[in-house]
């Protein structure tokens, strides 16, 4: 009975170590597809999108402005979500390049990210005549307002004391809605050389709100304008999620180019193109094959002194890695090389588990040492899986996972293992 | 006991002798960047077709040298590869468009001579320029550092047993030590710092938690016999 336990054990290792490594195949359309899902890969794994600036002609070019660009490019970077990039700023060409990682995301951020972002209310009429700029801006942020009708997405700008008392006079004054019975005299007007009845119409001055080469909102003023905050609606109400996340999208984006200032200097894409990590399947799977003989290595050294369980325990611990890696996959962790090494870190981990069980009999004692070990591990791996940085996030994802199944797994699997072998 | 404190004095000389050697060697040389993070130039060449990467990184070991240059793959389509070195001549890019070129011969029209491939004029030289460092370690300072204090505040709380120095200085220097040693490893070995960098630092500083935390353990169960014996 416990040796068919044991066998029952084994083949069920066998059975999880061929589908984790090498996959389950069914016929989809004349071809053999895996259906085992495949590994999240981050950028230095798989590629990135490569995108590169250059300044338009005729612009004057100081390292001092190049410093700038690449100072308000990061920030907005970071504030629209990039998670993993690599900035390079050259000073003598102006020249930016950036490496980002390629997801849902990058679209948004690499078309938008060097947009000049000059914010003005100009006179509708004559746009040389400028009447507030961004220095006139405290903030910009989205809000949204649900109705009945739906909700409705907006841009909330929100100005500074001198900002919001320029905007005030502006609505008191030039800018303020005249009066339909104002707009077109019906009095009859004569004239030095006419007597035929006029109508003059009096054209009503309006500001005009621009991002760059975009007009956010031309208006006049029914009323005096104290709020000190304007909003703009970026979308009519909605009902359905994707909309509403759009417009959400389009108000964050102009949000972070508005919050970080202005770039100094204008700049084109040049190329927008993404490139394969020149770490290959290839390379991954000799390097996979370096730690399997290592840890064949450390399996033999056990078996030398342990015998028997020694080499159940080593199985046990192929089999183990083998779930782990099937629930990294499923579990949708991103797998960068700061992930590798966290799969690396558990293996050793589960290795010292393994060792001392085998060196001592009393499974709560080796348990509760092991708990207490990887007290100030978990400590890190919390703090490790808040940081929004992709690799580093991967890291501790990668870390949790692996404790997380450590011990559930050895208690049910390596520990009757082995101790049915030494009963 | 005198065995153990020479033993122990070595270690300590030869650790200091490596981080001192770490330190000349990033004083006089600095650091050993990665390609990628360095100052570099690149060419891509439009193939057209499913490009054979093993023999296109042959093709650039023969012109730029072993290891001297690495090959990328872009686009969906993988029909333009990318061929990255420190610096490239146009001597250099013009043998690689000719090998490229062997490397897919092309079928000469009916009466007309094989036109080739690739024309050097097409492939231009981009120069990159170096991305920090800095920038890149960047991210991770504050999370080690968050950590190192809530591990060391642990410890100092939970084994206060010990006293001050084991529990909580003794931890702090062997943590930072480590990260030290390995640092002056790089430097001294010129090791190449750039994306492998931040993986083996974690291991390391991992490694050194457990490491740590062991070690108060350890030193706990031996002081409770300890105390034991004496009464």
């Amino acid at each position: 009975m416990k040796k068919i336990k044991k066998l029952t054990l084994i083949l069920t290792i066998i059975l999880i170590t061929l589908v984790s490594f090498a996959g389950i195949y069914i016929q989809k359309q004349n071809r053999m597809e895996n259906i085992v899902k495949d590994y999240d890969l981050g950028m230095n794994l798989s590629g990135y999108r490569e995108v590169r600036l250059t300044t338009t002609d005729g612009q004057q070019l100081t390292k001092e402005k190049v410093a700038q660009t690449k100072k308000i490019l990061k920030a907005r970077l970071e504030e629209l979500g990039a998670k993993d990039y690599i900035l390079r700023a050259n000073e003598g060409t102006g020249e930016i390049v950036l490496e980002i990682e390629e997801n849902s995301n990058t679209d948004r951020i690499v078309s938008n990210i060097y947009q000049v972002g000059e914010f003005k209310i100009v006179d509708s009429e004559n746009e040389d005549t400028v009447l507030m700029t961004k220095d006139d801006l405290k903030q910009a942020s989205v809000k949204y307002n649900t109705t009945e009708k739906g909700t409705t997405v907006y841009l909330d700008l929100e100005f500074t004391e001198e900002g919001a008392n320029k905007l005030k006079e502006l609505s008191t004054n030039e800018y303020k809605t005249i009066d339909e019975a104002e707009k077109t005299p019906t009095e009859n007007q004569a004239t030095e050389n006419s007597t035929t009845e006029e109508k003059e119409e009096v054209v009503q001055p309006k500001i005009k709100l621009k991002i760059d080469n975009s007009e956010m909102i031309t208006t006049s003023f029914d009323e005096p304008f104290t709020l000190g905050a304007m909003q703009l609606s970026l979308s009519s109400a909605a009902t359905d999620t994707e909309t509403i996340q759009t417009a959400i999208d389009k108000g964050l984006t102009i949000s972070t180019i508005l919050n970080n200032g202005p770039l100094p200097m204008e700049y084109k894409v040049a190329t927008n193109q993404y490139i394969y990590s020149e770490i290959t399947e290839q390379t991954l799977k000799t390097f996979g094959i370096a730690v399997a003989v290592i840890i064949l290595i450390a399996i033999i050294v056990l078996a030398l002194k342990h015998k028997m369980s020694a080499i159940l325990a080593g199985i046990s611990l192929i089999g183990f890695i083998a779930l782990y890696l099937l629930i990294i996959r499923y579990a949708n962790v991103m797998l960068t090389l700061e992930g590798i090494a966290g799969i690396l870190l558990i293996i050793w981990i589960n290795y010292l588990l393994i060792r001392a069980m085998l060196k001592k009999s009393d499974a709560v004692e080796v348990y509760k040492e092991f708990f207490t070990e990887m007290i100030p591990v978990v400590i890190a791996i919390v703090v490790f899986s808040f940081i929004s940085w992709t690799n580093i996030a991967s890291f501790g994802m990668i870390m949790f996972w692996g404790l997380l199944l450590t011990v559930p797994y050895h208690l049910a699997i390596t520990h009757t293992l082995i101790e049915k072998e030494e009963k | 006991m005198k065995q153990l404190t020479i033993k122990k004095k070595i270690l300590y000389i030869a650790i200091a002798l490596i981080i001192i050697a770490g330190i000349a060697m990033v004083a006089l040389k600095g650091y050993n960047v990665e390609l990628k993070y360095r100052h570099h130039q690149k060419i891509e060449i439009n193939i057209g077709e499913e490009v054979k990467l093993e023999e296109i990184k042959k093709i650039a070991d023969e012109v730029f040298g072993k290891n001297k240059a690495s090959v990328q793959i872009i686009e969906v389509y993988k029909d333009i590869v990318q061929i990255t070195s420190e610096n490239i001549t146009e001597e250099q890019k013009n043998k690689v468009v000719q090998k490229v070129n062997e490397l897919y011969p092309q079928e000469a029209e009916e009466g007309k001579e094989a036109v080739a491939l690739i024309k050097s004029e097409n492939v231009k030289i981009i120069t990159n320029t170096n991305a920090r460092l800095r920038d890149v370690l960047e991210p991770y300072i504050i999370p080690m550092i968050i950590i190192t204090i809530l591990v060391l505040v642990y410890l100092a709380v939970r084994y206060r047993k010990l006293g001050i120095l084991k529990s909580l200085i003794g931890p702090a220097a062997i943590i930072v030590v480590s990260q030290a040693i390995l640092l002056s490893v790089f430097a001294i070995v010129r090791f190449p710092m750039g994306r492998l960098t931040m993986p083996i630092v974690l291991i390391v500083y991992i490694i050194s938690i457990v490491f740590v935390t062991e070690k108060a353990v350890y030193e706990t169960a031996m002081m409770k016999i300890e105390n034991n014996n004496n009464k």
